[in-house]
């Protein structure tokens, strides 16, 4: 009887004490003491994370009773990582975006509404209102749920020794000097060649910023809403620059992602590579002083038309329990003083317009010749159309093995351009339906 | 549970009526249930445990299939019954291509990791000086992990620093070939990878089963004049029928089933072309967010593997050797 007993009890103990495990697990922390906040970093960049680190010293000093938990994610899976904690219900109190994850998060009613704090504040009059309404466009009722930090757009970089031997000394200039130098400088059996081109992941939109700055084209979609990516501008440059490929580049460029790319710039297997200002530090760790950076040429009738980098932002996630304080940090993160400090780091144009006078933008060729050229006269910037929930996954999913195929010789360049323009009108009539 | 209840009423008679000193003992249905209730209590954790970390996620796939679910476009969120099977099978322009690429990827997997490893343990099983070093390095392989195989795999196949680099040093060929983006070359680039990584778990499954095949059937069958290959033909193939039925139902299951390498090596290019079923639902998972899609993908890889395994088991009339 009393072995039976025993028995039942430690089976109703064992079952209690799982049940309860497992329902503690999901117990909410103590409310009392002083408020920690959970920051979350996108880019996986240990530079940029060193830097944030130093800024939550900062706030953290001037704000003894908040504490800053940071994690830095790697960027390839930071947006899953995301999803996970917004399913388990332990989602960041702030986090940085990439670019494309503000359409899907405010999709998902996941973001808390910053109209009200950001009208309020001094952010309203220092963060650049083109940027601003770029996050406005990419939330689907319009409102502001993210604030921009940071301004990036496409660019050559070159090898100036190289460039400057085959007899060009400011680099690839204009786009005839871009496809005759790159040529020149190809010598397969050496192993050296003008270009590295992003033929796998993220290529995509590489080849979408230079087939418009070359075109001139300068809608991405025209008033009914329909895409001009299969204008017949675009697929004569569109075929020119796929012409690079094997040409002027190597076979395995057409696997290339973004670390293959740099690595082929970075070892001198390649004496150009187009890319944002973000890769600025990797170039300077590997050819220090040896490289320089060119916006991407106007077209041929001198339009300059420029496609900005999808933005990045800061964003305060709805399940935080300390709006307050997470907006006291957004603030402190978008001062002229931090978001000039992290945009130096980065090398690339901060949002804060304060802090664009900053003695460091101007040292810097590579920034400052970005800042000039999207500030100069006549140019058009376009955003990248990141508002449509799918752009995404038209961008890799859909168009990258298609892509490839183009480099391989399989599909017509112009038959891609209309299998990218129709997906692209597809997804734009969609998201006008919706928004009606 | 009926036969615990009939033990229970036959054995508490006698021992109640010696308990003559004890307190009141409970009704008799109250002890039975304490009884027939313990072992279930007892169990409780493992099933709760597997009901909630095995059954419902699996459960929870068969019934996403059915449902519109992609994360970018909650507001589309909606039961679709069967309709993503339809997609599936009559309008997605990746999904058969994706199919014959793991058809093909298993069966040419299997057939020579078989091979290779088959050879490699009877080479092995024979006695011969430094037998040790040599098993310990053939069978190294599989302890490796797949990322750091396919790492070394990406260098050595590396036109800037591989094997290809280093023929043109020695005046063969010109060293620029890329054969993870050659369509010519990718399928049997990616093969010779995962065979490095495959064919050790073959030649160790198979040594094993070797060293436990009877020495007195070899030596009648060489007293009856076979030779080598007779006997390999007519008793060590025979003994080794059990454990290759197994070993190759089961690499044939993580074959079909492989992401990690394909994934790291070529992410399913160039152009699609090393796609397999299961990464195809990886890409769909992890970037396009479509996790209905995914599911109804993944619930027809699972009846695939489960019709394949039970048609291969009855061909091979497994079971019946078993009994």
């Amino acid at each position: 009887m009393r072995k039976r007993t025993l028995r039942t009890a430690i089976a109703a103990g064992a079952t209690a004490a799982l049940v309860g495990g497992l329902v503690g697990c999901s117990a909410a922390a103590g409310e009392d003491g002083p408020v920690t906040l959970t920051f979350w970093d996108h880019s996986g960049n240990p530079t940029r994370a060193a830097t944030y680190e130093e800024l939550i010293a900062e706030f953290e000093a001037e704000h003894e009773d908040i504490t800053i938990d940071f994690l830095t994610l790697p960027s390839d899976s930071a947006f899953e990582k995301i999803q996970t904690s917004l399913a388990s219900g332990e989602a960041p109190d702030i986090s940085s975006l990439s670019g494309t994850f503000l359409a899907p998060l405010t999709a998902q009613d996941a973001l808390l509404p910053l109209d009200e704090q950001f009208a309020a504040s001094e952010l309203a009059d220092q963060l650049d209102p083109a940027l601003i309404d770029v996050m406005r466009q990419d939330a689907r009722d319009g409102g502001l749920y993210a604030l921009p930090y940071t301004l990036t757009n496409g660019l050559f970089w070159y090898r100036t020794d190289l460039w400057s031997e085959a007899g060009y000394p400011d680099g690839p200039a204009t786009w005839d000097d871009f496809y005759a130098g790159a040529e020149e400088l190809t010598d397969p059996s050496a192993g050296q060649y003008g270009f590295a081109m992003r033929g796998g992941a993220g290529g995509v939109f590489q080849f979408l910023q230079a087939m418009y700055a070359q075109s001139g084209v300068e809608t991405l979609f025209d008033e009914q809403g329909v895409s001009t990516i299969d204008d017949p501008a675009n697929v004569e440059a569109f075929e020119q620059y796929v012409g690079l490929y094997n040409t002027a580049t190597s076979q395995a460029d057409l696997g290339f992602g973004y670390p293959e790319m740099v690595a082929a710039f970075g070892s001198g297997a390649a004496a150009t590579l187009q890319h944002n200002l973000g890769s600025y530090p990797e170039h300077e760790a590997a050819l220090p002083g040896q490289f320089a950076a060119v916006p991407l040429p106007e077209s041929e009738d001198g339009a300059r038309v420029v496609i900005a980098d999808p933005i990045p932002s800061f964003a305060v996630f709805e399940q935080t329990e300390h709006p307050e304080e997470a907006w006291e940090f957004l603030q402190f993160m978008l001062s002229e003083s931090s978001n000039g400090a992290l945009n130096e780091t980065i090398g690339q144009i901060p949002s804060n317009l304060e802090s664009r006078s900053e003695d460091w933008l101007t040292s810097s060729q590579s920034v400052s010749i970005a800042s000039d050229w999207i500030e100069g006269e006549g140019v058009t910037i376009l955003s990248a159309p990141t508002h449509l929930p799918d752009y995404g996954t038209i961008m890799r999913n859909d168009l990258e093995p298609e892509l490839q195929r183009v480099l391989l010789g399989e599909l017509a360049p112009a038959d891609f351009l209309t299998l990218w323009a129709d997906k692209m009108t597809e997804a734009q009539q969609a998201y006008l339906e919706s928004s009606r | 549970m009926t036969r615990m209840i009939a033990d229970d009423v036959a054995v508490a008679a006698p021992v109640a009526a010696a308990a003559v000193d004890q307190p009141p003992r409970p009704p008799r249905n109250r002890r039975s249930w304490r009884r027939s209730a313990a072992p279930w209590l007892l169990l409780s954790p493992v099933i709760l445990l597997s009901a909630a970390f095995i059954a419902a996620p699996v459960l929870s796939v068969f019934w996403n299939a059915m449902f519109e679910r992609k994360l970018t476009e909650p507001w589309n969120d909606a039961f679709i019954g069967l309709e993503h099977f339809r997609f599936m099978l009559f309008e997605d322009p990746k999904f058969w291509p994706s199919l014959g690429f793991t058809a093909q990827w298993v069966l040419v997997e299997v057939v020579l990791q078989l091979i290779f490893g088959l050879i490699i343990a009877l080479v092995v099983n024979e006695a011969f000086r430094g037998r040790g070093f040599w098993r310990a390095l053939v069978f190294s392989p599989w302890a490796i992990s797949g990322v750091l195989t396919t790492a070394i795999w990406i260098l050595v196949y590396n036109p800037g620093t591989g094997i290809f680099r280093l023929l043109a040093e020695w005046g063969i060929g010109d060293g620029t070939q890329a054969v993870l983006v050659d369509p010519d070359s990718v399928f049997w680039a990616v093969v010779v990878a995962e065979l490095w990584r495959g064919v050790p778990f073959f030649a160790i499954m198979l040594l094993a089963e070797l060293q436990s095949a009877p020495k007195e059937l070899y030596e009648a069958a060489a007293v009856d004049g076979a030779g080598r290959i007779k006997r390999f033909l007519h008793v060590t193939l025979p003994h080794l029928k059990t454990a290759i039925i197994l070993t190759t139902l089961l690499r044939g299951v993580w074959e079909f089933n492989n992401v990690d390498l394909l994934l790291t090596m070529t992410n399913g290019g160039p152009a699609g072309m090393t796609t397999t079923l299961p990464l195809y639902v990886a890409q769909l998972a992890t970037q396009a967010h479509d996790f209905g899609y995914g599911s109804a993908l993944t619930v027809f890889a699972f009846l695939i593997l489960l019709i394949v395994s039970i048609v291969y088991l009855k061909l091979t009339a497994f079971s019946r050797e078993e009994d």
